[in-house]
């Protein structure tokens, strides 16, 4: 497991490649249509390494209190308390669900599976799906009342999105495999 | 001008107007609770139905909805550290802290009371203050429009989620998500990658849907308990505290509402402006600056005044010059035509008294809006108590649907899962969302304003114009003041 110094640096890095980027395609651009993201690039990389030196150059404990903390007092206190555990709150809570990068995998994919299952399908059965499954699989309610909750609140978003908004909704890849079978 | 408030006072007290006011705040409060959508949508929606009825009843049922948005979109913010609209976003600063430690009712009733206050005040200064107002606006160019967008970015040094130096390099990533899109000035398409539907943008609602409302999902999943764990923190405050609280900080309110009303009544600068402004103004003249973003009301009833009192002020171009404040109100204009009322310098005159029905709409529908969101507010105060498997399908269920809605484009579904997943890394490493969204919505008008008033003014006019001047110094002052006030204080604690 990566330490939380190594952690943070991989993500300033990765932020320093977004501001060298930034550099790299703003000087393609016309002089007007540079004049304000390239400086502030410049900036932003300026601050960024920065940020890189001192927090290596300082404790662990201390990692994520930086120059212009110090110089206002802002919130070390709180920052130094909470780098201790390193986790976000509610850490003993949910202790006994494996450790972190596993549950932030899992968030992750099922995000990535509500999306996917939106862009297959289309919203309103990706919700119908999506609740239906996630109240069965975490087996918060009974077959029977889950399936009653997901078709009420289906209809719910169906009712409000699209009779009472009426947006246009989008069908999904799947629609003209669906179209066969009609 | 008696006869004429009595007159536009008198003209809403038809059955039509009634009922089309009650159905608008409700539908309004519906909308705005919504995320992703704001007034304009809900305006947007109604303008059909704003065709063949009496003219108040329709200009009440239309202000009305997107009155009861203003207060609907800071619901989710302080709830769920979901902003309803950009313009919410300095609700999340306290209003979620507050609901974590149990004070969900209190800064509910406090911002409905503020939102009152504030869209009181504004109506009334509105009225009264139409022929003076009309020259200040006329004084005020392109250069001075910038620095009130500097303002707002100032908020970034007074207050940050985490590390400074992390949240100005948020606020600078911000700004390039802005800029993402065909430049407006020069119409060259940046960071678009070849990518058509870049073209037009990344949508604020969208990546503030993910950077928030999916993020925070994400956390909540993580986390594996209920925003408000009731077993460990019960809600501690009542309808009766956010009262007093709007009341006793009536100061903050009357600043904030004079703030909201003058940022109204520019065109184009918009409430996001005065909502973080509003905070920063908060911060900066708060004896306890560093209560701020850990559950202090003040950072609740600042955003919420401001942001009521904008409407009126926002009001005023559109009846005085036929110049839309904002985006709702080029809408509302929209309206005025299809009902045969000419906006222009005669509303003053020879309409006056449909003038004054604005007013007392604004009056009647902040206080319906008020009274339903005190009533509601213990209720909506156990969201949060929600079961986390209960809450993460359903949020993100309304938040992607939401998403879609936004412009009808499942590209942006996949952008505000980019954002979600994006905002929960920057949480995590405590790079501050927040100011993210701050260099976001206003990297646009700091550009254009730049470029304008580069044409218009040369090099140097921030010193060939006075207003300019003034205000840049003052923003100046207050941003470099909290930090000497910091060192002040560390000073005399070190002698003490």
């Amino acid at each position: 497991m990566m330490s939380r110094r190594t952690q943070e640096n991989l993500i300033a890095v990765v932020v320093v490649i977004v501001f060298v980027s930034v550099i790299i395609t703003s000087l393609d651009f016309g002089p007007r249509a540079r004049m304000v993201p390239l400086p502030l690039a410049v900036f932003g990389l300026i601050l960024i390494v920065a940020q890189i030196i001192w927090q290596n150059l300082r404790s662990g404990a201390e990692l994520k209190v930086d120059i212009l903390e110090v110089l206002t007092k802002k919130t070390e206190e709180e920052n130094v308390s909470e780098m201790a555990g390193g986790a976000p709150p509610g850490k003993a809570a949910s202790a006994d669900r494996g450790p972190l990068w596993r549950r932030e995998a899992v968030a992750i994919g099922i995000v990535a599976l509500f999306l996917g299952l939106i862009l297959l399908l289309g919203p309103i059965p990706a919700v119908f799906l999506f609740t239906l499954g996630y109240l069965l699989f975490t087996r918060h309610y009974s077959w029977f009342k889950g399936f009653l909750f997901t078709v009420l609140f289906t209809t719910a978003l169906y009712l409000l999105f699209v009779t009472a908004l009426e947006i246009q909704l989008y069908h999904g890849i799947l629609e003209p495999l669906v179209n066969q079978f009609r | 001008m008696f006869d004429a408030i009595i007159t536009g006072l008198v003209a809403l007290f038809t059955p039509q107007a009634i009922l089309f006011m009650i159905i608008g705040v409700i539908y309004g409060l519906i909308i705005g609770i919504l995320p992703g959508l704001g007034g304009i949508v809900a305006m947007a929606l109604l303008l059909p139905f704003s065709y063949g009825f009496e003219t108040a009843a329709t200009i009440a049922l239309l202000l009305g909805a997107h009155i009861a948005c203003v207060w609907g979109d800071s619901v989710t913010s302080i709830l769920f550290n979901v902003p309803g609209a950009s313009k919410a976003l300095p609700l999340c600063f306290d209003g979620y802290p507050m609901t974590q430690q149990g004070q969900a009712t209190r800064a509910l009733s406090a911002s409905a009371t503020a939102a009152l206050l504030g869209g009181v005040f504004g109506a009334f200064f509105l009225a009264f203050t139409v022929p003076v107002v009309r020259p200040l606006m006329l004084a005020l160019g392109p250069s001075e429009y910038l620095m009130m967008a500097l303002w707002g970015v100032t908020i970034i040094a007074t207050f940050s989620e985490g590390s400074l130096l992390k949240g100005m390099a948020s606020a600078a990533l911000g700004v390039f998500v802005a800029f993402i899109g065909m430049d407006i000035v020069t119409a060259t398409p940046r960071f678009t990658f070849g990518i058509v539907f870049l073209l037009d943008g990344i949508s604020f609602p969208v990546a503030m849907i993910g950077m928030f409302a999916v993020a925070e999902m994400m956390k909540l999943y993580v986390k594996g308990t209920s925003i408000v764990d009731r077993s460990i923190i019960k809600e501690n405050s009542t309808v009766m505290e956010g009262i007093k609280d709007a009341f006793r900080h009536w100061g903050l309110v009357l600043r904030s509402s004079l703030l909201g009303l003058w940022i109204g009544v520019l065109p184009g600068v918009g409430a996001t402006v005065g909502g973080l402004s509003a905070y920063a103004q908060a911060v900066q003249t708060s004896k306890t600056p560093e209560r701020f973003g850990k559950g202090a009301v003040e950072g609740v009833i600042a955003p919420d005044a401001t942001m009521a009192a904008n409407e009126g002020g926002a009001l005023l171009p559109t009846l005085a010059f036929g110049i839309p404040g904002g985006e709702s109100m080029a809408l509302l204009l929209v309206a005025f035509i299809g009902l045969g009322v000419v906006p222009g310098p005669e509303m003053l005159t020879k309409n006056l008294s449909l003038v004054f029905s604005m007013v007392w709409i604004i009056v009647i529908a902040n206080a319906m809006t008020t009274l339903i969101g005190l009533c509601i507010s213990p209720t909506l105060a156990r969201l949060p108590t929600l079961h986390v498997n209960l809450m993460v399908p359903t949020v993100l269920a309304v938040c992607l649907v939401g998403a879609f809605a936004t412009r009808g484009r499942i590209e942006d579904v996949v952008i505000s899962v980019i954002f979600g997943v994006l905002g929960y890394i920057m949480d995590k490493y405590r790079y501050s969302r927040a100011n993210f969204v701050i260099g976001m919505v206003l990297a646009t008008m700091i550009e254009r304003n730049l470029h304008i008033s580069l044409s218009l003014y040369g090099k140097s006019f921030i010193f060939t114009r006075p207003v300019t001047l003034v205000m840049f110094i003052f923003i100046i002052v207050t941003t470099v003041w909290p930090f000497i006030r910091n060192w002040r204080r560390r000073r005399e604690q070190g002698k003490a």
